[in-house]
């Protein structure tokens, strides 16, 4: 009988080290485990989330109005040339320059699987290349690099080749080849921003925030 | 008396045996609190964190239900073709500039006839990681072609280009590599008596010298 009594308090103490083991320990590590892993993350979303309002909010501001118009002109959202090929005619035209030849070429590829700022597919850049010839004097010519440097789409000049040529009086000009490059980029959809945005997880942000929003320059 | 005694001694063992079944009431009762404290806290925990939970998924799910998808991709159509402008910028020449040190640099005995300019970017995605420009990015490689009267001309010209250098002590050329040089020959397929030959240098021009440099541009 005396044996019993020894015993009892460490067979209690055994059964509370199993109960808490097996039952206690399982609920805690659970709770622990929303407590460390699901708890952060949602936070996170929720910071992000806000981040994006305010972010939005704030680039929404900056951008509108004629900064939004500027940057739709320097790179459309569509191919279309004509205007551009209007512009450069009345340059031509302005620096009293004949053109002769002009034509383009569209090299573009639709490449929709950039990463977008927010998470959404992004879409690249695309490239439309075009030459024309033009005749003139040599001063006509550099002022016409000039006019085609403030044109308000961006067009690049890759080439030029120079040859003398003779007008119709017959005096000496300058015959001007110039390969050039404009480019255009397909608008972000509402749709694409929608999936972007819904794709990304707690555990997928997906955000792929620019660094440092480049400005865009007041002239170019 | 031994049956006295006997009987006594026998009492006497009864007390003792009761004694012994007490139960450490105090020790037992410890533990069982401990055990269940331990139980009732972990439930707590539990129940606040699930609680806690519910309410940041609900908090999340009504701030995405408040995102108005046409304002972001307004915005992130507006930032994704500023990106593309920067690094489309950062390809172009300032022809102005270029031309211009052209005309500096160019010997009354040289006649070009065609000029290729190519911008050969380091890094694929045009971009620095910071996301600013760095003009040592990229490398600005023209193509010349002309006539020169003599092989001494041409390389004076390109000791010329070479060793050209702006008022900043930025130079033009950072090197000048000769492509092809043909000797001029006559209808009849002689060479010129002049000396005259059609050459395409390839100038690796110091991209500090003429890049677009449209912060300072105030045209």
């Amino acid at each position: 009988m005396n044996n019993i009594r020894i015993i009892i308090l460490p067979f209690t103490l055994i059964l509370s080290i199993l109960l808490i083991w097996f039952l206690v320990k399982p609920i805690y590590d659970g709770s622990n485990s929303l407590n460390q892993s699901k708890i952060p993350q949602l936070e996170n979303s929720i910071q992000q989330e806000n981040d994006l309002q305010q972010r939005i909010e704030k680039l929404s501001n900056e951008g509108g109005g004629t900064g939004q118009q500027t940057i739709s002109d320097a790179l459309p959202e569509n191919k279309e040339v004509k205007e551009l090929i209007a512009q450069l005619e009345f340059i031509v035209k302005k620096e009293k320059m004949t053109l002769t030849n002009i034509s383009v070429k569209d090299n573009s590829s639709i490449d929709q699987s950039a990463a977008g700022l927010f998470g959404q597919t992004g879409n690249d850049y695309q490239q439309i290349e075009g030459d024309f010839e033009v005749r003139g004097n040599y001063g006509q010519f550099k002022l016409l690099m000039k006019d085609i440097r403030k044109l308000t789409r961006i067009v690049n000049i890759n080439q030029v080749n120079v040859a003398n040529t003779t007008d119709e009086g017959g005096s000496a000009i300058g015959k001007y080849i110039l390969n050039f490059s404009t480019y255009w980029q397909p608008a972000i959809t509402e749709e694409q921003s929608r999936t972007g945005l819904e794709n990304r997880g707690p555990t997928n942000p997906g955000v792929v925030v620019s660094p440092g929003i480049p400005t865009l320059p007041a002239t170019r | 008396m031994d049956i006295r005694k006997g009987v006594v001694v026998s009492r006497t063992n009864l007390i003792d045996t009761k004694k012994e079944f007490s139960i450490p009431w105090k020790g037992v009762g410890v533990i069982t609190f401990l055990t269940l404290a331990l139980w009732a806290g972990a439930f707590a925990y539990d129940t606040t964190v699930r609680k806690k939970v519910v309410n940041l998924e609900s908090n999340v799910n009504r701030i995405k239900q408040g995102r108005d998808y046409k304002k972001i991709a307004q915005v992130a159509d507006m930032e994704d073709r500023l990106n593309s402008i920067d690094k489309i910028l950062r390809q172009r020449v300032d022809w102005e500039e270029l031309l211009r040190k052209i005309e500096e640099n160019t010997l009354p005995e040289i006649t070009y006839s065609n000029m290729e300019t190519k911008v050969v970017s380091q890094n694929p995605q045009g971009m620095s990681p910071s996301g600013t420009t760095d003009a040592g990015e990229e490398k600005y490689q023209m193509i010349l072609k002309g006539t020169a009267i003599g092989l001494s001309t041409l390389s004076k010209q390109i000791a010329t280009f070479e060793n050209s250098k702006d008022s900043n002590g930025k130079k033009f050329a950072n090197e000048v590599i000769i492509q092809k040089i043909d000797m001029k020959k006559t209808d009849t397929g002689e060479v010129d008596k002049g000396g005259a030959l059609d050459f395409t240098i390839q100038v690796n021009i110091n991209p500090l010298s003429v890049k677009n440099d449209f912060k300072n541009k105030n045209e």
